[in-house]
C-alpha cells in the first residue's frame, strides 16, 4: 500500500465536512495542529488556535445581543422530563437475585433489534391482539 | 453633612432625657449587658414534603453498611425488554433518586475516612448496570422500529395484499374478531387511533390507511348491500365516507346513501387536496361532538336548577 | 430616605411602620440598625465605634447586608426609643462597657473574637441580645419580631413571651430580601388604615 493510499484515506465527503481543514490567507488552519502525522488526536480546551472553541457543553444555551446582554434560548436549555406520577411507580432499581432471568431466543432472526421481527410480531398482534408473558412454557420469549 | 446628624443623634437623645420628665425614657447607664444570644437548630422545623429529602432515604441522614447490604442483582437486559416505555422511564428515574442519595452517603463517609464508602460505591455501580441496560433496550427497540420500517417498504405491500384478500374470501366478517383486526391493522401499520381527538395530523400514511380500510369494506359490502351500480369509489371524500361507517352491510349502504348525495354536487377532489379535506373532515367531526358535549352538559345543569 | 435620624413624626407622614430593621453583614457578621428598610452610609457612619482589626468599618456595599430581623411596635414613640436604646447599647459595647462586654464573647485559643475567616458570630448574638434586653428594660409590649431564619432566635428563655411574639419572613424570592422587607411594612400599613 503506498502512503498516499493512507493519506488520502479521510478525503471522503463525510470526512472533510467533519474536520475542516480550512487555512487562512495568513497559512494557519481553521484549527488544529496540523493535519497529518500521529498528532491527531482528540483536542483539549487548550489547543487549537484562536477559533478554537471546545466547551464543556455546559454553556452555550443563548446569545449576547449588542448590547452585552444575554438572552437564553429556552430551545438550547437541557430539560430532564421526570414521569408525572413517581410515586406510582412500583419498581426497584434492582431485583431478587433469587427471580430466574427469562430466556430469549431468536432463531430464525438476526437478533433483538431485527426489523423482520418486529415486523413479524406486528402481524402477530394484528391477528391475536396484546400478548401477555408467559402464554405458557413452551413459549419462546423474542424479546 | 454626615457628622453633624450623627452630633444631632447624641444630642436629641441627651436633649430628650433631660427635658422630657418620662422615667426611664433613655437606657440606665449602669445596666447589666446581657450574654449573646447563642442560635439554636430546635426553631427550625422542616417540611415533611420539603424537595431535599429526595436526598436522603427514609429521612436518615446516612445509612448503616447493614442497611444497603441488599441481595438483589441489577435487572436483565431480557427482563428489560418485556417492560413498556413508562415504566422503563420511571424505573431510570428511581434508579437516579437511588443513585442520588448513595452518593452523597457514600460522600459523608467518605470525609471521615471510613472504608464504608466502597460499600456504597459497589451498590450504586450496580444500580448503573440496571441504567445501561435500560438504555440498551431502547436502543434496541429505536433500530428496531428503523429496520422494520425499511422491511415494510419491501414487504409491506405484500402484507396488504395478503391480508385483503383472506379478509374478502372470508364468509363471515361482521364478527367482533375480524373488528378488532380490522382495528388493529389501522392502529399499527397506519397509527389510526381508533378514537380521534384533536392532535391527530393527517399525513400520508394517514391517507393511504383510510384509502385501504375504505376501499375494503367498499369490495366486500357492495355487493351485499346492492349497491354494485356506483362503480368505483371516484375520490377520497367517498373512501372516507365508507371508512367512517362500520364494517357491516348496514354500514356500507349508509355510506353509499351519502355518496349519492355527493354525487349529485359533480365535485372531484384532485389528489393534491386529499391531506387539507380529510383534515377538514376529522376537525369538524372533533368540533361536532365537542358541541354536543357541550350542549348536553349545558343541559344537565338547567335541569339540576330547575329541581 | 434612611441617610438621617428620623422621628416619628416623620415616619408617620411618610407613611413608614413602628419598626426597627436589623440587618446582618453576611461577610463580617457585623450587625447594623435602621429606621427604615434600607442602609445607607449613614448608619454606618452612626453606628461604628471606634472600628479595630476585628471590628472594621464595614463596607456599604448592597449586597452583603441581609435582614436579620425586623421589630415591630406597637407606637412609634417606642419604635425610636428601640432604635436609640439599640445604638446606645452597641456604643457602650465598643466604650465604657468593653471589657464586660469581652467578657461575654466566645474566644479562640489566642483569646481573640473567635471567628473563621473574616466572620465573627458573636456580632450578631449580641445584637439580639441587646434587641430582648431593651424589651424588657421598656417594657416594650406587643412587640412582634419578624425573624429572617428563626435559627437566629435562639432559646425560647432569651424572650420574655408576655412582650414578645416571633414569626418568620417568607423564604420566598431568597435573592432580593428587601422585596420582602417593603411587603411587611405594606401589610402593616394597610392594617392600620
Amino acid at each position: 500500500m503506498r502512503a498516499s493510499q493512507i493519506l488520502n484515506f479521510q478525503e471522503t465527503l463525510v470526512t472533510s465536512l467533519r474536520r475542516p481543514w480550512k487555512p487562512y490567507k495568513d497559512g494557519t488552519l481553521f484549527y488544529g495542529h496540523s493535519k497529518t502525522g500521529n498528532k491527531r488526536l482528540p483536542m483539549t480546551t487548550k489547543d487549537g488556535n484562536k477559533n478554537f472553541y471546545k466547551g464543556t457543553r455546559s454553556s452555550g444555551i443563548g446569545k449576547f445581543d449588542m448590547y452585552g446582554k444575554y438572552t437564553i434560548n429556552y430551545e438550547k436549555v437541557r430539560t430532564f422530563v421526570a414521569p408525572e406520577d413517581m410515586d406510582s411507580c412500583p419498581l426497584k432499581p434492582l431485583v431478587s437475585s433469587n427471580t430466574p432471568i427469562p430466556k430469549n431466543t431468536f432463531t430464525g432472526y438476526k437478533g433483538a433489534s431485527d426489523g423482520k421481527l418486529l415486523f413479524d410480531k406486528v402481524k402477530e398482534f394484528i391477528e391475536t391482539g396484546k400478548v401477555e408473558y408467559p402464554v405458557n412454557e413452551k413459549y419462546h420469549e423474542r424479546g | 453633612m454626615f457628622k453633624q446628624q450623627i452630633s444631632k443623634f447624641h444630642t436629641s437623645a441627651v436633649e430628650m432625657a433631660r427635658t422630657t420628665s418620662r422615667k426611664g425614657y433613655r437606657l440606665s447607664p449602669h445596666v447589666k449587658l446581657r450574654k449573646p444570644i447563642l442560635p439554636t437548630i430546635d426553631n427550625i422545623t422542616v417540611k415533611e414534603d420539603h424537595p431535599l429529602w429526595e436526598f436522603f432515604s427514609n429521612g436518615k441522614f446516612v445509612r448503616t453498611g447493614q442497611e444497603i447490604a441488599y441481595t438483589g442483582r441489577p435487572w436483565s437486559v431480557q427482563e428489560l425488554r418485556r417492560k413498556s416505555f413508562e415504566d422503563l422511564h420511571g424505573l431510570w428515574y428511581v434508579c437516579l433518586k437511588e443513585r442520588n442519595r448513595l452518593y452523597r452517603e457514600e460522600h459523608v463517609y467518605e470525609q471521615v475516612g471510613s472504608m464504608r464508602s466502597n460499600e456504597f460505591d459497589g451498590l450504586s455501580e450496580q444500580i448503573r448496570a440496571t441504567m445501561w441496560r435500560i438504555k440498551q433496550v431502547l436502543t434496541e427497540r429505536d433500530s428496531s422500529l428503523l429496520r422494520a420500517k425499511a422491511e415494510f417498504k419491501a414487504d409491506g405491500e405484500k402484507y396488504l395484499q395478503e391480508f385483503r384478500e383472506k379478509y374478502l374470501q372470508e364468509e363471515q366478517v361482521e364478527t367482533d374478531e375480524w373488528f378488532d383486526k380490522l382495528e388493529r391493522i389501522q392502529y399499527a401499520i397506519f397509527g389510526i387511533p381508533d378514537v380521534l381527538d384533536t392532535n391527530i395530523k393527517v399525513d400520508l400514511t394517514f391517507l393511504k390507511g383510510v384509502k385501504f380500510i375504505g376501499e375494503l369494506k367498499f369490495a366486500k359490502f357492495a355487493e351485499a348491500a346492492g349497491r354494485s351500480d356506483l362503480g368505483e369509489l371516484r375520490d377520497i371524500a367517498e373512501i372516507y365516507t365508507v371508512f367512517e361507517e362500520s364494517a357491516t352491510v348496514e354500514g356500507v349502504q349508509n355510506a353509499c346513501d351519502k355518496i349519492d348525495e355527493y354525487r349529485l354536487s359533480e365535485i372531484t377532489i384532485p389528489g393534491s387536496k386529499e391531506i387539507q379535506v380529510v383534515q377538514g373532515f376529522i376537525d369538524d367531526k372533533i368540533q361536532q361532538a365537542q358541541s354536543e358535549f357541550i350542549e348536553e352538559a349545558e343541559n344537565e345543569k338547567i335541569e339540576n336548577k330547575s329541581i | 430616605m434612611a441617610s438621617k435620624f428620623r422621628n416619628s413624626f416623620w415616619l408617620k407622614e411618610n407613611q413608614f411602620a413602628p419598626q426597627v430593621f436589623l440587618f446582618r453583614n453576611i461577610e463580617s457578621g457585623q450587625v447594623l440598625y435602621s429606621q427604615l428598610p434600607h442602609l445607607t452610609k449613614y448608619q454606618i457612619k452612626q453606628q461604628t465605634f471606634r472600628p479595630n482589626w476585628e471590628n472594621r468599618l464595614p463596607s456599604s456595599r448592597r449586597d452583603i447586608w441581609r435582614p436579620l430581623l425586623i421589630a415591630q411596635f406597637t407606637t412609634y414613640e417606642k419604635a425610636i426609643q428601640a432604635y436609640h436604646g439599640l445604638v446606645e447599647l452597641k456604643h457602650m459595647r465598643m466604650n465604657h462597657k468593653r471589657k464586660e462586654a469581652n467578657l461575654l464573647r466566645k474566644k479562640n485559643e489566642y483569646h481573640q473574637i473567635w471567628y473563621s475567616g473574616q466572620f465573627r458570630p458573636t456580632y450578631i448574638q449580641e445584637s439580639t441580645a441587646d434587641l430582648s434586653l431593651i424589651i424588657d428594660e421598656f417594657k416594650l409590649k406587643g412587640t412582634k419580631i419578624y425573624w429572617d431564619g428563626l435559627w437566629f432566635k435562639g432559646g425560647d428563655e432569651n424572650w420574655n413571651s408576655d412582650l414578645v411574639s416571633h414569626f418568620e419572613i417568607d423564604r420566598v424570592g431568597g435573592r432580593e430580601r428587601f422585596v420582602a422587607l417593603d411587603n411587611i411594612v405594606k401589610k402593616v400599613i394597610k392594617l392600620k388604615n
